[in-house]
């Protein structure tokens, strides 16, 4: 018996490093690809060479900042991300306590809907939707960009079943001890939810910072676009140079690590604490 | 300083469940009543209502003359502890006992002298800057009755503040709680679910079942007058023996009661209420016997019993003795009953025994469970 669990331990932990050498090499190649001079990317692409940046140079990175607007897209890309996590943290977690504390008419049907709602994927309604902002007269604004993504039926649900499982007393002796409803969600039942806040704002993150075909439908302008509409605008503007594409590949991707890395801790006791895998 | 008056309060929930029925019940100012009962006979139920976390469905609830239905928690100044104390977790000791102080907008010297004030007395004061995870179970439990009193509150509710504690704290926060009341003579309602609880904290105590109450009195009166069968079993430890019986005959003599085959005569009972048991003649009735009513030596006008003995535990200063009064051929139900003898008792050979009832000490019920006698 022990010797078999040994024997799996070694399996297991032998498979370990191989699985995250497979998700690694393809963001380690971008990196060493992203030093290279452009005619090297390609000629390096199939043997050893490909994985060790040959040189040390920066201009690739130079070429970014030449040839496209890289630090308007950015500073777009941040504006609207941190809008949305920020104010979707507000509203959905408002929401999943109306949902879960709150006596209210229709809300059993209501949570019905929300949960119905996790399942549809943006491209069923993004025509439909286009329609909507361009009734509105939205298209090509920073707006149209955030708004429809604040409200999410998936942060919702998040937030409501971590709710569920608070116990209600925290709220009760709150209420004895005089405080209103408002004051409650925000000095008591917020704070203590910091792990899901944690997991929804790193969700909510990673998916608008990647967002693409919701910003190529609605914007057409630089000033507002944000950075995969810049990555993909390498690919329509000669001449076509891997070594700038992998360069700007490092400089959207840093910023994702980075916030991954500094709520890592959080980010997996949420995600502990409310079931859901990632 | 409060009285607080339930006048015939009903509460049925959403679901349609029926937790409480004409429920009336008033606290003088100063008395700490105890609502005793099984799980799920409505006393929580009580408690919320006075607290404001639910609302009454039909009746009045009133503190000081005055109707507070539909007041909110905060204007009815009532503090409650919690069966799981709810320290808010994410602030220290401290910021737990300033917050309902700062909902109540006191300016924050005041809110200082009185936190220190309140944990000199239950003895916080080397607590106060950690977070209540880091506390015991004892310690958490002074925390929650701090953070209750702390803001001198007119009414103090008390919902099973001593059953996360183990056995040997849990008496000596008792002891705390009864002495602490004594001092601030606050009006105290207080839930439990152990009569030992009950008995020993009650000026008053309240026995509830199925939503409603059973019946009200100073322990002495629900111990020695109990109202009805489900009183008498509920108080005392352990509870009183029923046994269905029957009676025979009535008069000078006495009540012949039949137990099984036996027949037992009890003179002491036939004077006073003859008329009222004569009804029952040939009825079927309850005898009720408090384990520590039976005795194995005759004394004066003691009663006796045959019974067979099953098993005893002895528990240092006394003996719970199990027994039956099966007999060979006997058509009396196979009842346990228990006897509770000081020291130490043998147990006999064979099983066979004698016991001795005092006839003062038997109570009668008639076939609804309602006291007779």
């Amino acid at each position: 018996m022990n010797h078999r669990r040994v024997l799996n331990s070694v399996l297991v932990y032998s498979l370990l490093p191989g699985m995250s050498l497979i998700f690694l090499i393809p963001v380690w190649m971008m990196l060493a690809g992203s030093f290279k001079a452009d005619d090297l990317v390609l000629q390096h692409a199939g043997s050893l060479q490909g994985y060790f940046p040959a040189s040390m140079s920066m201009q690739n990175y130079q070429d970014v900042f030449d040839r496209v607007p890289f630090l308007r897209y950015l500073l777009n890309s941040m504006l609207i991300t941190s809008t949305i996590v920020i104010a979707g943290a507000l509203v959905n977690s408002l929401a999943g306590y109306a949902l879960a504390r709150l006596r209210w008419p229709g809300r059993d049907w209501i949570l019905l809907v929300i949960i119905a709602l996790m399942i549809i994927p943006l491209e069923a309604i993004a025509v439909p939707l286009f329609y909507e902002v361009t009734l509105l007269g939205w298209r090509d604004t920073y707006l149209v960009q955030i708004v429809p993504f604040i409200a999410n039926a998936f942060s919702i649900y998040l937030f409501y079943t971590f709710f569920l499982g608070l116990p209600r007393e925290f709220e009760e002796a709150a209420r004895i001890d005089g405080a209103g409803s408002w004051r409650i969600f925000f000095n008591i039942v917020a704070p203590n939810a910091k792990p899901v806040y944690a997991a929804v704002a790193i969700l909510t993150f990673l998916t608008q910072w990647g967002s693409f075909l919701w910003p190529l439908m609605v914007t057409h302008s630089e000033e507002v676009r944000p950075l995969p509409l810049g990555i993909a605008a390498f690919y329509t503007l000669p001449p076509l140079q891997w070594g700038d594409i992998f360069a700007f590949g490092v400089m959207m991707v840093s910023p994702v690590l980075l916030v991954f890395i500094v709520f890592q801790r959080w980010f997996v006791a949420g995600v502990a604490t409310t079931g859901v895998k990632g | 300083m409060a009285r607080v008056v339930f006048n015939n309060v009903s509460k049925r929930f959403d679901d349609g469940t029926l937790a409480l029925q004409h429920f009336s019940l008033s606290i003088q100012n100063g008395e700490m009543v105890v609502l005793v009962g099984p799980s799920g006979c409505g006393k929580s139920t009580v408690l919320r209502l006075l607290a404001g976390l639910e609302e009454v469905t039909a009746g009045e609830i009133s503190i000081n003359n005055r109707i507070v239905n539909h007041a909110t928690p905060q204007q009815r100044n009532v503090a409650m502890v919690f069966q799981n104390y709810a320290l808010y977790p994410h602030m220290s000791i401290r910021r737990n006992l300033e917050f309902p102080l700062r909902m109540a907008h006191i300016p924050m010297p005041a809110i200082r002298e009185k936190v220190t004030a309140i944990a000199d007395m239950l003895n916080l004061s080397e607590l106060l800057e950690r977070k209540p995870k880091q506390l015991s179970g004892g310690q958490r439990q002074r925390v929650a009755m701090g953070r209750a009193l702390v803001r001198d509150p007119s009414v103090f509710l008390l919902d099973e503040p001593l059953s996360n504690l183990d056995a040997k704290l849990r008496a000596q926060i008792r002891a705390d709680i009864a002495q602490l009341q004594k001092r601030l003579h606050k009006t105290t309602l207080y839930v439990t679910h152990d009569q030992v609880e009950a008995m020993t904290l009650g000026d008053r105590v309240a026995v509830m079942n199925a939503g409603s109450i059973q019946q009200v009195g100073t322990p002495d009166e629900l111990y020695r007058q109990p109202h009805n069968i489900f009183v008498a079993k509920f108080i005392g430890n352990p509870g009183m023996n029923i046994i269905p019986s029957k009676v025979l005959n009535t008069g000078n003599e006495g009540v012949d009661l039949a137990i099984g085959t036996q027949v037992i005569r009890l003179s002491a009972l036939s004077q006073p209420d003859d008329e009222t048991i004569r009804k029952h003649i040939d009825r079927e009735v309850h005898v009720g016997i408090r384990p520590e009513a039976f005795s194995i030596l005759p004394e004066q006008n003691s009663v006796e019993i045959r019974i067979k003995t099953v098993a005893v535990e002895f528990l240092g200063h006394e003996s719970l003795i199990y027994f039956n009064l099966r007999e060979a051929g006997d058509s009396c139900p196979d009842i346990p009953l228990i006897a509770r003898i000081a020291g130490k008792l043998e147990q006999p050979h064979g099983g066979d025994e004698m016991f001795y009832i005092n006839p003062d000490s038997v109570y009668l019920f008639d076939r609804n469970g309602d006291i007779i006698r």
